[in-house]
């Protein structure tokens, strides 16, 4: 028993005690084969999966390392079953080896003859592989590669896959570093990645991971896809490539619903490659139109299904996804995980805040009551309209124009799901609104507005909660939110996580109607706060 | 010196204490005297068991000895001269458990007798003719072992495991305590609810009859009543989950010790399944075979490690009359059963089991042991923003009392992670607390600052706390806000429970009272069930528990019981029959009989003489001066000093008893004028 900072549960968390003298070393030792699961001030939680045991495996970390990282960090004794199912975990990685064998093509290699034909009669596995060349190898279909890795971590015995990546059709790209550098958590970032071949860099919003991005491209040099959320988006990582890199204007092309461009660098939206007509998706071409040599996700949290798909035939090129959370609201982060690849960079909020490359952030969850003629309304509707009952009280907009009179000088951000609600305080607050039927154009002007500080206060709908970028946003407050969504809160609270010139703290408000779903679905995102570090505080609008 | 009694007679106190402790077979049913004890003890059935219990040299020289001409000494076996000490050490513990008899062997030349019916069993065995016993081994094989990796980690892994064995102990009392199995109408649980058990702890079938009989044997549960017949936790659980982890864990080991009933039988993989608590006879070789394996395991050096088919094949040299079936059995399940405990941990003996093979310790020792060795209880917790309470150790009882009251188990292992919930915060408050009271507590007991989201919710579930009340009597709901009747109403159960709205306050049901409260609560509010004064009752569910079991009769392992025995036997021998020699009180109070059974009890454990009254066959009274040797269930043992013997007197024809010792002397006939017949 030594007196180390981490204690091992039944369960297959790690809890991590972070004022613990070693528990920084701890951390890094345990980064690799861990997943960091919810990270409040005190003790952070990790859990040990077999996906994130094989994704060490796959970094060349092996069992005796993670078990003896385990002992040497854990205050009490480790159950000796959990460090046998961790070996025995481990142990099954590798078994299997995707190889491009120089006669056959692509084929599946094992060490072990029962292993494979286990796999060869498993269901999920069927139609993916061609002629059987010797007892131990058989041919795999190269269009099956990703759905083969997919099926094989599925059936627990996950391939190695050693066949390798594409170059792709060469393109000069250099990071341009005048009178700025790479951060270095971001030029970890994209060394992890690019040592790792393909996988998911995770870092906050407003830390900067389109320069993620743009590194990675100058390390691939070659022609590159980059998928974005929204046409707005599109156009900032315009932007920023043409600022921070070699690249120029005529190199970058642009791939939404109003352009077709395709050029060495290509920005295109999910929206189009997954515009269907007549049952096909007639964009997802745009994968094949070039030898690209690296493909981008941007948000790649909000990855559309059919994309997921064609993304499992895309093995053979690299692969990075970029996004704040991994958390997905339907449970497909393994997908992630299998297509894109492992986790390759993750860093806690708190201390790229503490290293002062994201703001400080004060949380706080006001509570405001229904009067009874409301709440009598409220309790005899339907249940699905109750949310929104709730949501859009009037008794919200008070609160609202408190806040913003609590924060004269401050650039504000009031952010809300309902178009009517947002209308309303519009007509209040006497300010313009964004929403999804604002014209592009206008939608430039009135962000340019506001970051010139001319604009003090702008109402957005749910389509500013994606890959918009207002640097001198400090306060936000929500109205309301699309039902406890976890992604939908870290976003909005990357909004103002941009560092303030001059270091103050960002502000982080929620309006929520007490006794209500609106607060029960309050309480879900604030739990997702915490566990990323940020305590919050509620008070009642009485109190404000 | 003519036999066994003759010898057993001559035997001073220490030698026949020990002589019925390794003979426990042999006192049951308890013998009258000396006499009778010798013939039980020579009974082939007793003798057999006894021989399975010896080791390989032990065997080879009761052989030796029963083969040639009798009396033997120990100069008739043949062994090299190193061996010499060895061999006398040998007789003379033949000689303890009475499988020879004679004088105690002093030396080689010290003749004794072979039983003979242990001659007759040896005898049994054609391929052991008298010519090939001439020169014999009395060493046994070194144990194979290699070296255990990590073996520093061992004694750890052992405490983690006896602190998991406490939990889940814990875990299923209180489960019971609410949920109460209902037992077979033909004895033992139904599969169903030891699935559920298993369900509950996370472990399979067998595991989780292992952890139920454990907790029956250890008197953690038992049944309810005999009307019922459901088992709950006992009176005396409430007292073992206040206890540190330490004196938790003790009685447990001790329990499992004891177990002597099939439990691998139950999950239905070997043979006929057996149900979990069911009535079964008691197979005390178990018992015997899993020390003697515990014993084994003891022996191999610290750090090495003892595969299973040699350790079975050692068990089977020290054991070489057991069946191998048996041995295998025992072998397998104690490896199982004691990691489940931590007394071993990847199949090598932990500190904790050194400690509990120990052959002199005492539950209470145990008990010091194990806290010095399991990780110290932590007092404290973390409390963090996201609701969760992180007690960075095993909790203290008041600690894990008052956490599983305010809060959710999330996780257990080294530490214990609980989440505070909107409904664990009305638990809390239901059970009486008051909100300041609840935040202090938790407070005092925190080791950072309470977050104030925790704070919050527990006023806000206080502010809650009572909106709603729903009447058990007529069936009824009251707010005081208007807009939750309405909601109630428009509920679309409502109709089924054929609520009609009172007054703007109050809607009546034809329901019963259960099915408003799920209603209330499924719409979102937290109900409180108001009694028939108007006040309301607080939300705490029914709690089970049973009276604690009367601890089976262990014969041989209980020390009061083997002083009691020995010094009846021995009186038996010494005195005459005083019968009308002894004085005798005038009169005995008449008393109810759970008391009478009180003060002889006392009169055992404190070996003191006791006169009682009873009423013998011919239906008179008597009073008779005994010294208890044990009471079981209905009836008592007991030395009567007027007939020089150990008698058995039926509890419910004992009409009273006091101690010799409360009697004043005024109080005595001078001349005992009581029965002194021998007709019971």
């Amino acid at each position: 028993m030594t007196d180390g900072p981490l204690i091992v549960q039944s369960d297959k968390t790690l809890l991590l005690e972070v004022d613990h003298e070693q528990a920084e070393a701890a951390r890094r030792e345990i980064a690799p084969f861990a997943e960091l699961e919810r990270a409040p001030e005190h003790i952070h939680t990790y859990r040990l999966t077999p996906l994130g045991l094989w994704n060490a495996r796959a970094a060349g970390h092996d069992a005796e390392g993670v078990i003896d990282t385990l002992l040497r960090y854990s205050r009490y004794a480790v159950p000796h079953a959990l460090l046998v199912d961790i070996a025995d975990t481990m142990d099954k990685y590798g078994r299997l080896k995707l190889i491009d064998d120089p006669v056959n093509g692509l084929v599946m290699v094992s060490n072990n003859l029962s292993v494979l034909e286990e796999v060869l009669r498993a269901k999920r596995t069927a139609g993916m592989f061609g002629k059987r060349i010797d007892d131990l190898t058989i041919v795999v279909h190269p269009s099956e590669r990703g759905h083969l890795k997919q099926a094989l971590l599925k059936v627990g015995w996950p391939a190695e896959d050693l066949a390798g990546y594409v170059d792709g059709e060469a393109h000069e790209i250099d990071l341009a570093e005048d009178g700025w550098t790479l951060r270095d958590y971001q030029r970890q970032a994209a060394e992890g990645f690019w040592h790792g071949g393909s996988g998911v860099v995770v870092l906050p919003c407003g830390a900067g991971k389109t320069l993620v991005g743009a590194a990675a491209m100058a390390m691939a040099k070659a022609t590159t896809l980059i998928l974005v959320t929204s046409s707005v988006s599109a156009q900032q990582w315009r932007d920023e490539l043409i600022r921070r890199t070699s690249l120029t204007d005529e190199e970058i092309g642009e791939y939404s619903g109003a352009r077709k461009e395709v050029r060495p660098v290509t920005i295109a939206t999910y929206q189009v490659l997954t515009s269907r007509r007549k049952g096909v998706y007639p964009h997802l071409d745009l994968f094949d139109t070039r030898d690209w040599g690296l493909i981008i996700y941007d948000e790649v949290h909000l990855l559309p299904a059919p994309v997921f798909r064609f993304t499992a035939d895309l093995q053979a090129r690299r692969r990075l996804g970029l996004t704040a959370t991994l958390v997905r609201e339907d449970g497909n982060e393994t997908e992630v995980f299998s297509l894109i690849g492992p986790k390759r960079y993750d860093a806690p909020w708190r201390e790229i805040e503490s290293q002062g490359y994201i703001a400080p952030a004060d949380c706080v969850e006001v509570r405001v009551s229904l009067p009874d003629s409301d709440r009598l309304a409220y309790a005899t509707a339907e249940q699905q309209d109750r949310y929104r009952l709730a949501a859009t009280a009037k008794e919200k907009v008070p609160v609202v124009k408190q806040l913003i009179a609590a924060h004269p000088d401050e650039p504000t951000l009031v952010i809300g799901q309902y178009l009517d609600q947002l209308a309303d305080l519009a007509e209040e607050l006497n300010c313009p609104v964004i929403t999804g039927e604002t014209k592009l154009k206008e939608r430039q002007s009135l962000y340019d507005q506001f970051r010139r500080g001319e604009l003090p206060v702008l109402l957005v709908s749910k389509v500013a909660n994606f890959s918009i970028d207002l640097p001198d946003a400090s306060v936000a407050i929500q109205v309301s939110g699309s039902f406890g969504s976890r992604q939908e809160e870290a976003q909005r609270l990357g909004r103002i996580l941009r560092p303030k010139q001059d270091g103050r703290t960002a502000h982080f408000y929620t309006i929520v109607v007490r006794d209500t779903v609106d607060a029960e679905f309050a309480a879900n995102r604030q739990r997702f706060l915490a566990e990323q570090g940020y305590p919050y505080r509620i008070l009642d609008a009485e109190d404000l | 010196m003519r036999s066994l009694a003759d010898d057993l007679r001559r035997r001073d106190d220490e030698e026949l204490s020990e002589f019925i402790r390794q003979r426990a077979d042999a006192v049951n049913p308890i013998p009258a005297d000396m006499s009778e004890l010798a013939s039980q003890a020579s009974a082939a059935a007793s003798v057999r068991y006894a021989i399975e219990k010896l080791a390989g040299p032990e065997l080879r020289v009761l052989i030796a000895l029963a083969v040639a001409d009798q009396p033997a000494s120990a100069d008739v076996v043949l062994v090299p001269v190193e061996q010499q000490a060895e061999l006398l050490r040998i007789v003379q513990r033949l000689w303890a458990i009475g499988l020879v008899w004679g004088p105690r062997p002093e030396d080689a030349t010290s003749e004794v007798h072979v039983v003979t019916a242990a001659r007759d069993a040896i005898g049994a065995q054609p391929e052991l003719p008298a010519t090939e016993v001439a020169g014999i081994d009395l060493s046994l094989r070194p144990i194979t072992t290699s070296e255990l990796p990590l073996a520093n980690t061992l004694d750890g892994q052992g405490g983690q495991h006896a602190l998991a064995a406490v939990t889940s102990l814990s875990t299923l009392a209180e489960h019971w305590s609410q949920h109460p199995p209902t037992s077979l109408k033909s004895g033992g649980l139904a599969v169903r609810d030891v699935n559920a058990v298993s369900e509950l702890l996370g472990t399979d079938e067998l595991t989780a009859a292992f952890w139920i009989e454990v907790a029956a044997e250890a008197g953690l549960v038992g049944p309810e009543d005999a009307a019922s017949a459901k088992y709950a936790p006992t009176v005396y659980y409430d007292t073992w989950r206040l206890s540190d982890p330490g004196q938790q864990w003790a009685p447990v080991a001790a329990a499992w010790l004891r177990l002597d009933r099939d439990i691998d039988s139950v999950s239905g993989q070997t043979g006929d399944r057996l149900s979990v608590l069911a009535e079964q006879p008691g197979q005390a070789w178990r018992r015997e075979l899993r020390s003697a394996t515990l014993q084994l395991l003891s022996e191999v050096e610290p750090g090495q490690i003892c595969e299973f088919p040699d350790l079975l094949e050692h068990l089977a040299e020290r054991r070489p009359r057991a069946r191998r079936d048996r041995l295998e059995v025992v072998c397998q399940s104690t490896l199982r059963e004691s990691d489940l405990l931590g007394i071993t941990a990847r199949g090598a003996i932990t500190a904790l089991g050194r400690a509990l093979v120990e052959p002199t310790v005492r539950e209470e020792q145990l008990a010091l042991t194990a806290t010095a060795i399991l990780p110290p209880v932590a007092e404290e917790f973390v409390a963090q923003a996201d609701l969760t309470l992180v007690v960075p150790g095993p909790p203290s009882p008041a600690l894990r009392r008052l956490l599983s009251l305010v809060a959710d188990v999330e996780s257990t292992g080294g530490a214990a992670v609980y989440r505070v919930t909107a409904d664990s915060a009305a638990r809390a408050l239901g059970s009486g607390l008051s909100p300041a009271d609840l935040i202090a507590e938790l407070n005092t007991r925190s080791a950072t600052p309470l977050p104030q989201p925790l704070e919050y919710m527990i006023n806000d579930a206080a502010r809650r706390h009572g909106g709603v009340r729903v009447g058990t009597t007529a069936s009824w709901i009251s707010s005081d806000d208007e807009s939750v009747i309405a909601q109630l109403l428009s509920d679309p159960q409502a109709a089924r429970l054929g609520l009609t709205r009172l007054a703007p306050s109050v809607i009546a049901s034809t329901a019963p009272a259960e099915e408003l409260m799920t209603l209330a609560a499924s719409a979102g509010h937290i109900p409180t069930v108001v009694g028939a004064d108007g006040e309301s009752v607080p939300l705490s569910r029914p709690v089970h528990r049973s009276p604690d079991p009367a601890r089976k009769d262990q014969p041989g392992v209980d020390d009061i019981f083997v002083v009691a025995l020995t010094s009846a036997l021995r009186r038996s021998e010494l005195e005459e029959p005083a019968g009308v020699a002894i004085a005798a009180p005038r009169e005995l109070p008449r008393m109810p009989t759970a008391a009478t059974a009180q003060v002889l009890r006392r009169a055992q454990t404190q070996q003191v003489p006791v006169w009682v009254g009873y009423a013998d066959n011919a239906g008179s009274m008597t009073r008779r001066l005994v010294d208890v040797v044990a009471t079981d269930g209905g009836a008592i043992s007991a030395f009567d000093h007027s007939h020089g013997r150990i008698r058995t007197l039926v509890l419910s024809r004992i009409t009273g008893a006091v101690l010799a010792a409360d009697i004043a002397s005024a109080d005595m006939d001078p001349v005992g004028t009581q029965d002194g017949s021998n007709s019971d």
